[in-house]
C-alpha cells in the first residue's frame, strides 16, 4: 500500500470478507464448534495479507469502481493497485490524500509502540516473580500430564487476578501468588498454552494494526480474540461433567466486573466483561458435537477461503450513460492481466468503437484525453473514434503481426484489421481485402498491462481471403546472406491470434453458426501463433552466366539463441517443390527456365507454433544447391532495420 | 399421529426431499425435478421429525434459506437466467449451508436409525457413511471447479467421475432411507 487510496481498497475488500465471515457465523452460531469459530478468523487473515486486486481479481465486490470514481472527482486518473498488504511511504508528501495516508502509517507506528510498551511493562512485572515449585507446581504438572501439554515455566507473581500465559516464543504460565489454584482457570490456560495462542494474540492485533482506522476490522480482531477464549471453554468443558461445567460458568461470571488488560503475546481468561457474557452463553449452548464435525468444519473452510482467496475476474464494462467520468472509472477498475488480453481490449475498442474499452488498455498519462475526447465525441453522436476514418469490419476480426517481445515487461506488434469499405471512398475490387494496420507498443504499468500506438493507421489493399497464415504484402523481418553469387532472403513473419469465434447455435440441418465475439476478453491468451517464410533469391554474377544455372535448390531452418547449428537440412528435389516441418525448417526446389533472373521469389511455406513463443530466429542455418549439387552452406542473418 | 407414523411420514418425505436434489432433468434450462420441491419436502420432513432429534430445529433456518435460493433460481431459469456466479457472496453462502444441512441433517436421520432400526440393519452407519462420502464428495466438485483452469482437462475427468460417484451415492442413501422407512411399525 503505498497511497491513500490502496490502503482504502485493501480496508474495503477485507471488510467485505469480514461482513461475509460475520454473517456465516451468525448463521453457525449454535451449530458448528467453537474451534471453527475461532478458525475462520483464518480466512479473514489470509484476505488481509493477499493484495487487494492482485492478478487484476476482486473479492466479492468491484472496490475497485468505487475507488476509481471517487478518484476520478479529484481529477486522479491513476490506477490504484495494492503491491504490499503493509503500508510504505516512498515519497514525501504533496497532497491531501499523502498526507491522510501519513496519518494512517503514523497511527499504525503508535500502536504499535502502545503494544510493545505494554509486553515489556508485562514482562518487567513476571521478571519480579518466582518460579512455582513443591506442591503447587506438582498439581500444575498433575493437570498438564492428564491433558498431554507440555509446561516450559511456570511462574508466580504477586497481586494478579488470576493466571494466564505470556510470551511469544517461550509461553510462560504465570499464577498468582498465595492464592488457591483454580483447576478449571488452569486448564483453561494450558489449553492457551497447548494451542499456541499467545502467537496467535500477536498476529491478531498486527492485523488489527494495519486496519486500526476500520471500526469493522477493529471489531472482527476483538471477536477472534473471544473466540480464542471461547474455543479453550469448550476444550475445558469437555473434560468436565455435570456440576462442574457449571462451576466454570460461575467463575466466569464472577469476573465480569473485573477490570482487565489486552497484551498481544498473552492470554488471559478474563477478557472483558461482555466477551465474558458472550462466552457465558456459548457455554450455555455446550453440546458434545457429533463425530465427522471436524471434517465438515474443514470442508467449509476450505469452500470459503478456496473462493474468497482466487476472488473473481471482472470482465464487463457498464454504461451509465449519465457520466462518461464514471463509465471511465468502471473501464480503468478492469485491468488487462495479460499482454494478449490488452492487444484483444484494444482491437475492440477500434472493431467496436468503443472507448470504454480504450481507457481500460491506456496508459495513465492519456486517462484524461480519452475522457475529453469521449465528451466530444458525444456531442457529436459517436462514442469514440479511435484515429481510424474508415469503419472497421467488427466480424473481420483482428490478428497482430510480427509479436515481438522488447523486454520482459515490453512488446511490440503489428495489428491488423480488416476495413468494412475501401480506404477514402474508393470504389471496391472484386478479391480485394481493405486493411488498416497500426504499431502497437505494450507493456506493463502499475501492474497493468497497456498499449501506446506508435503510429498512425496505414491502409493497405490485398488480393487474398485471408490474413490468419501471414501475407507476403504485410510487414515482415528478413534474414539476409550471399554465396556463389546469389543473395539469399528469407522473410520471417508471425501472426497471433485470440480465440473470439463464438458458436451461436448447433442446427441440425444448418450445423454450427458463429460470429466474432466482440466481448471483454482482458485476461484473454493467445489461442493460435502462425509463422510463414518466403525466400527469394537473387543473381548477383555475370549477366551472361546467369542461365548456366538450370536448377536451384534452397534449404533453411530457423535457430534461435542457443540452440546449436543444425548438420543436416533437408535435401531439395524435384522440379518445382516445397517441403516444410513443423520446426519451420524448409526446402525449396525450382527448374529454372532462359532468362529466369535476377530476382526469383520463391514458393513459401510456415505452419502452426508455440503461441507463447515469441522469441525471433537469431539466424537461418541454409544449404544451397544448384543444379542439383550442394555448393554452399551459409548463416542468414538479420537483416538490420528493414521490414518492408 | 403417534411416533412412527410421524418417523414414517418424516423418513420418507426426507428420502423423497433427495430424489429432487439428485436428479435434475431440463427442458431447455428449466428443470423438470426442481430441487426447491426437495428443500420443501426436507422443511417438513424437519417438522415430523424434530420431536425425535432437538437438533433439526437448528435446521429450519438453513433449509429456509435453500428453499429461498432455489425457487429464485428456478424462477430466474424460467427467463434463462442464471443467478448462480452472478454474486460471489451469495454463492459461497449456499454453498457453506448446502454442505452443512445435509451433513446436519443425515447425521440426525442416523441418529434416529440407530434408535429404531431392527438388529444387524447397521443403516445408522450406512447413512453416516454416505454423509461423509456426499460431504467430501461435494467439498470436492467445488474445488475442482475452482482449480480447473489449472487443471485442464484432468478436471473434467475428475469431475465427471466425481458425479457419477455423487449420484450413486444418493442412490444408495435414498435406498437406506426408504429401508428405513420400511422397518418402522406402522400400524402400531
Amino acid at each position: 500500500m503505498l497511497d491513500i487510496w490502496s490502503f482504502l481498497l485493501q480496508t474495503l475488500t477485507v471488510s467485505g470478507v469480514a461482513a461475509l465471515i460475520l454473517l456465516i457465523k451468525a448463521l453457525f452460531k449454535d451449530k458448528l464448534p467453537p474451534k471453527w469459530q475461532f478458525a475462520v478468523w483464518g480466512v479473514l487473515g489470509l484476505i488481509m495479507l493477499i493484495p487487494a486486486g492482485l492478478f487484476g481479481r476482486y473479492t466479492l465486490f468491484r472496490w475497485q469502481i468505487v475507488i476509481e470514481m471517487i478518484k476520478s472527482l479529484f481529477g486522479d486518473y491513476s490506477f490504484t493497485r495494492v503491491y504490499f498488504p503493509i503500508p510504505m511511504i516512498t515519497s514525501m508528501p504533496t497532497s491531501v490524500g499523502d498526507w491522510l495516508f501519513v496519518i494512517y502509517v503514523l497511527g499504525i507506528i503508535l500502536l504499535l509502540f502502545k503494544y510493545l510498551i505494554s509486553y515489556y511493562r508485562l514482562e518487567r512485572i513476571l521478571k519480579c516473580g518466582n518460579e512455582v515449585s513443591g506442591e503447587r507446581l506438582s498439581k500444575i504438572n498433575e493437570i498438564a500430564e492428564l491433558h498431554n501439554v507440555k509446561i516450559r515455566r511456570v511462574t508466580e507473581v504477586d497481586g494478579l487476578p488470576s493466571a494466564f500465559v505470556f510470551g511469544v516464543f517461550r509461553s510462560v504460565l504465570v499464577v498468582p501468588k498465595g492464592k488457591d489454584l483454580n483447576e478449571k482457570i488452569i486448564l483453561h490456560e494450558l489449553f492457551h498454552l497447548k494451542n499456541k495462542d499467545t502467537v496467535w494474540s500477536v498476529v491478531i492485533c498486527l492485523l488489527k494494526c494495519f486496519h486500526w482506522c476500520n471500526p469493522l476490522i477493529v471489531y472482527c480482531a476483538d471477536k477472534a480474540l473471544n473466540d480464542m477464549e471461547s474455543r479453550c471453554d469448550q476444550y475445558v468443558l469437555e473434560s468436565l461433567e455435570g456440576e462442574e461445567r457449571r462451576e466454570y460458568g460461575k467463575i466466569l461470571l464472577s469476573m465480569v466486573s473485573e477490570g482487565f488488560s489486552k497484551t498481544p503475546g498473552s492470554t488471559s481468561i478474563n477478557n472483558g466483561g461482555r466477551n465474558i457474557k458472550d462466552r457465558i452463553e456459548n457455554i450455555a449452548r455446550f453440546k458434545k458435537y457429533p463425530q465427522g464435525m471436524g471434517l465438515v468444519s474443514i470442508c467449509i473452510l476450505i469452500l470459503m477461503a478456496l473462493p474468497l482467496t482466487m476472488g473473481a475476474q471482472a470482465s464487463t464494462v457498464r454504461d451509465f450513460g449519465a457520466n462518461v467520468n464514471f463509465d471511465l472509472a468502471y473501464a480503468r477498475s478492469i485491468p488487462c492481466t495479460t499482454m494478449a488480453g490488452a492487444f484483444d481490449t484494444y482491437a475492440k475498442s477500434i472493431l467496436d468503437r468503443n472507448g470504454y474499452y480504450r481507457a481500460m488498455c491506456a496508459p495513465e498519462n492519456i486517462q484524461r484525453d480519452i475522457l475529453d475526447t469521449i465528451r466530444e465525441n458525444n456531442k457529436e453522436g459517436i462514442m469514440w473514434n479511435p484515429g481510424l476514418n474508415e469503419w472497421a469490419d467488427p466480424q473481420g476480426g483482428y490478428y497482430i503481426y510480427n509479436l515481438v517481445e522488447i523486454d520482459k515487461n515490453t512488446y511490440e506488434g503489428l495489428l491488423v484489421v480488416k476495413l468494412a469499405y475501401p480506404p477514402n471512398g474508393e470504389a471496391g475490387e472484386v478479391n480485394m481485402m481493405y486493411l488498416a494496420t497500426q504499431d502497437l507498443r505494450v507493456e506493463k504499468e502499475n501492474g497493468r498491462w497497456v498499449v501506446t500506438p506508435l503510429e498512425d493507421f496505414k491502409y493497405k489493399e490485398i488480393r487474398t481471403q485471408t490474413t490468419a497464415w501471414g501475407c507476403i504484402d504485410l510487414p515482415f523481418i528478413t534474414y539476409v546472406g550471399e554465396a556463389n553469387d546469389i543473395k539469399i532472403e528469407v522473410t520471417y513473419q508471425t501472426v497471433h491470434i485470440v480465440d473470439n469465434k463464438r458458436n451461436l447455435n448447433n442446427d441440425f440441418l444448418f450445423g454450427v453458426s458463429s460470429n466474432y465475439d466482440l466481448t471483454l476478453k482482458p485476461n484473454a491468451e493467445f489461442s493460435e501463433a502462425n509463422r510463414s517464410n518466403y525466400s527469394i533469391c537473387t543473381y548477383l554474377g555475370d549477366e551472361s552466366e546467369m542461365n548456366n544455372i538450370t536448377h536451384i535448390g534452397l534449404s533453411f531452418a530457423p535457430v534461435f539463441k542457443g540452440e546449436m547449428r543444425p548438420d543436416n537440412l533437408m535435401v531439395p528435389s524435384g522440379d518445382h517443390k516445397t517441403t516444410s516441418s513443423t520446426t519451420g525448417e524448409q526446402c525449396v526446389s525450382m527448374k529454372l527456365y532462359p532468362d529466369w533472373g535476377p530476382t526469383l521469389t520463391m514458393d513459401g511455406g510456415g505452419g502452426g507454433f508455440n503461441f507463447e513463443d515469441v522469441e525471433r530466429p537469431e539466424y537461418y542455418a541454409a544449404d544451397l544447391y544448384l543444379n542439383n549439387e550442394k555448393v554452399a552452406s551459409l548463416d542468414l542473418l538479420l537483416q538490420e532495420g528493414e521490414s518492408k | 399421529m403417534n411416533v412412527y407414523q410421524r418417523l414414517y411420514k418424516g423418513i420418507g418425505r426426507a428420502a423423497w426431499g433427495y430424489f429432487f436434489i439428485y436428479f435434475d432433468f431440463n427442458i431447455n434450462t428449466v428443470s423438470i425435478i426442481p430441487s426447491f420441491i426437495g428443500y420443501i419436502l426436507f422443511l417438513s420432513a424437519i417438522d415430523f421429525l424434530c420431536e425425535e432429534e432437538r437438533e433439526l430445529d437448528l435446521l429450519r433456518v438453513l433449509v429456509g434459506i435453500l428453499t429461498v435460493w432455489h425457487i429464485v433460481s428456478w424462477l430466474a431459469s424460467l427467463v434463462s437466467i442464471d443467478i448462480e456466479g452472478m454474486l460471489q457472496a451469495a454463492d459461497i453462502v449456499i454453498g457453506v449451508v448446502n454442505i452443512y444441512f445435509h451433513f446436519q441433517l443425515l447425521t440426525n436421520l442416523a441418529s434416529i436409525a440407530a434408535k429404531y432400526q431392527p438388529e444387524e440393519y447397521y443403516l445408522d452407519e450406512k447413512l453416516l457413511s454416505y454423509r461423509t462420502m456426499q460431504t467430501v464428495l461435494l467439498t470436492s466438485v467445488i474445488i475442482i471447479g475452482y482449480l480447473s483452469k489449472w487443471l485442464g482437462d484432468l478436471a473434467a475427468v475428475t469431475s465427471v467421475i466425481m458425479i457419477i460417484a455423487y449420484l450413486i451415492a444418493g442412490v444408495l442413501l435414498m435406498k437406506a432411507l426408504f429401508d428405513l422407512r420400511r422397518c418402522l411399525p406402522t400400524d402400531a
